[in-house]
């Protein structure tokens, strides 16, 4: 992966957590989007990490002119790990029907995620979700609404000083004690969307407090055009 | 860390792998650096069996820090080892999870020092088993390889003459990872260029294969350590007497 002029980056054997801020524009929209999901439904949610009243259709994505944004930003994800270290030789000869010339994606899931005070999101990977729910490679979430006390420092109020609302991915890792962590943390921010493999563990911390921690949650898979084209004979 | 326009990439729980290309005048002053050690060291009469007695690290063909400044390429390294530091300190939470675990943190600075460098030459059929850097005698966290002479047979692999077909006298790295199937892959084997510098931390596994035929695969390693300024401060003042083993 090309960091800077003559400076290359690879960590094949690393989940890649990517991230972009979103413009303005397509915030307005996708806060419209989780508006009209929300009032659409019992506005209850449920106890599944994916609330099965809280799903967002490509089609509601489409009608409000986010669809493009959110593929776009799925196709700079796959170029990313394409670039790192071997991992496109990898796929190649691991995945049949190689070598892969392009990638097909779609979203699989989607979703409004709602939390008020005391609400978490214990830890999950969205590749191991119950019920019926299909394979997806990579995952991603987006932030819309942050309760101001998160962005302000912590306060009496905090549960646990500072790490109240975040977002905390756990990777494979501290391989290394100097240069490496298993645990990032990170402060949601309005308008950030996070890309990362399906496969990375991560949970929610709760909050005390007024306000609403929103955001959408999404799964894409991906398929090589060779991998169809076998499918098809 | 930033990879373009509005585009971040972190891994913080990843050894990453750093490489850059090496300018053409530093190239050839590695060049002679080399030609000197193995020269020297071949005035000495060391042989081939006592190279690797103390470890990976062949004795008679260690570079003091000295000879890289006479042929002026020791700040060349500094500089690139600081390049390696900026990047991973811009890995995630990678410079917050120092502040937090290494004593006398916020850390504002870090100093570097050159603990090992050697002259690394392979022959036909030599090989480098696996091995890490970090468990060697001195302690060290970067380490870096840079690449002078690549067999014709090795940049283009000749299957007549390969022993495994196209990875004949690669360096293989194999960092913990696997985790995710579809995006991640435990191997990253990478075919020696001549002009090129990797950087690694000093944990992360690699070997390198053999090759059949003539010539010579001829590299640069060094082991680098780092401490902050706010480690260094811990320890001024302080001293202490070592007893003495008589009494």
């Amino acid at each position: 992966m090309k960091l800077s002029e003559n400076w290359y980056v690879d960590a094949p054997w690393a989940q890649l957590l990517c991230s972009t801020k979103i413009p303005d524009d397509k915030v307005q929209k996708f806060i419209e989007v989780t508006d009209e999901v929300l009032n659409e439904s019992d506005g209850l949610g449920t106890k599944e990490v994916v609330p099965s009243s809280w799903v967002i259709s490509t089609e509601k994505f489409q009608k409000h002119g986010v669809l493009d944004f959110i593929m776009q930003m799925i196709d700079n994800y796959m170029i990313t790990i394409l670039s790192n270290g071997n991992v496109k030789q990898h796929m190649d000869s691991a995945i049949d029907g190689g070598p892969h010339t392009a990638w097909h994606s779609r979203i699989v899931h989607a979703w409004v995620v709602s939390q008020k005070q005391n609400d978490y999101l214990p830890t999950h990977a969205h590749s191991q979700m119950e019920g019926e729910h299909q394979c997806s490679k990579i995952s991603a979430v987006m932030y819309l609404k942050i309760p101001p006390q998160m962005e302000r420092k912590p306060n009496e109020a905090s549960i646990k000083m500072g790490k109240d609302g975040q977002i905390s991915f756990t990777g494979m890792g501290d391989a290394d004690p100097f240069q490496t962590t298993s645990l990032y943390n990170i402060i949601p921010e309005v308008g950030w969307l996070y890309l990362f493999p399906s496969t990375l563990n991560h949970m929610v911390f709760p909050f005390v407090g007024d306000g609403e921690r929103r955001g959408i949650a999404f799964n894409a898979d991906f398929m090589s055009k060779e991998q169809l084209q076998k499918m098809k004979r | 860390m930033r990879f373009g326009e509005n585009w971040y990439v972190h891994a913080p729980w990843a050894q990453l792998v750093c490489c850059t290309e090496i300018p053409e005048d530093k190239l050839i002053k590695f060049m002679a650096v080399s030609n000197e050690v193995l020269d020297e060291a071949e005035a000495s009469l060391a042989t081939n069996d006592d190279n690797f007695s103390d470890g990976v690290i062949p004795l008679p063909w260690t570079i003091s820090d000295e000879k890289f400044v006479k042929y002026d390429v020791r700040t060349y390294i500094m500089e690139m080892v600081t390049v390696y530091m900026e990047t991973i300190l811009s890995n995630g939470n990678i410079q917050s999870n120092l502040d937090q675990i290494l004593e006398g943190g916020p850390h504002t600075q870090w100093h570097t020092r050159l603990v090992d460098a050697w002259v690394v030459s392979q022959k036909e059929n030599d090989y480098i088993p696996v091995h890490t850097h970090h468990n060697q005698k001195e302690s060290c966290k970067i380490s870096g390889i840079l690449y002078l002479k690549v067999p014709e047979q090795i940049e283009t692999p000749n299957t007549d003459m390969s022993i495994r077909g196209g990875k004949d006298g690669q360096i293989v790295f194999t960092g913990m990872g696997g985790a995710d199937p579809f995006s991640t892959t435990v191997q990253f084997n990478v075919p020696p260029e001549v002009g090129w510098l990797y950087l690694f931390p000093s944990t992360l596994n690699h070997q390198v294969y053999p090759f059949k035929g003539e010539g010579e695969r001829r590299g640069i390693s060094f082991n680098v350590d780092v401490i902050s300024k706010e480690q260094l401060q811990l320890f001024e003042g302080i001293t202490q007497e070592v007893p003495n083993e008589t009494e």
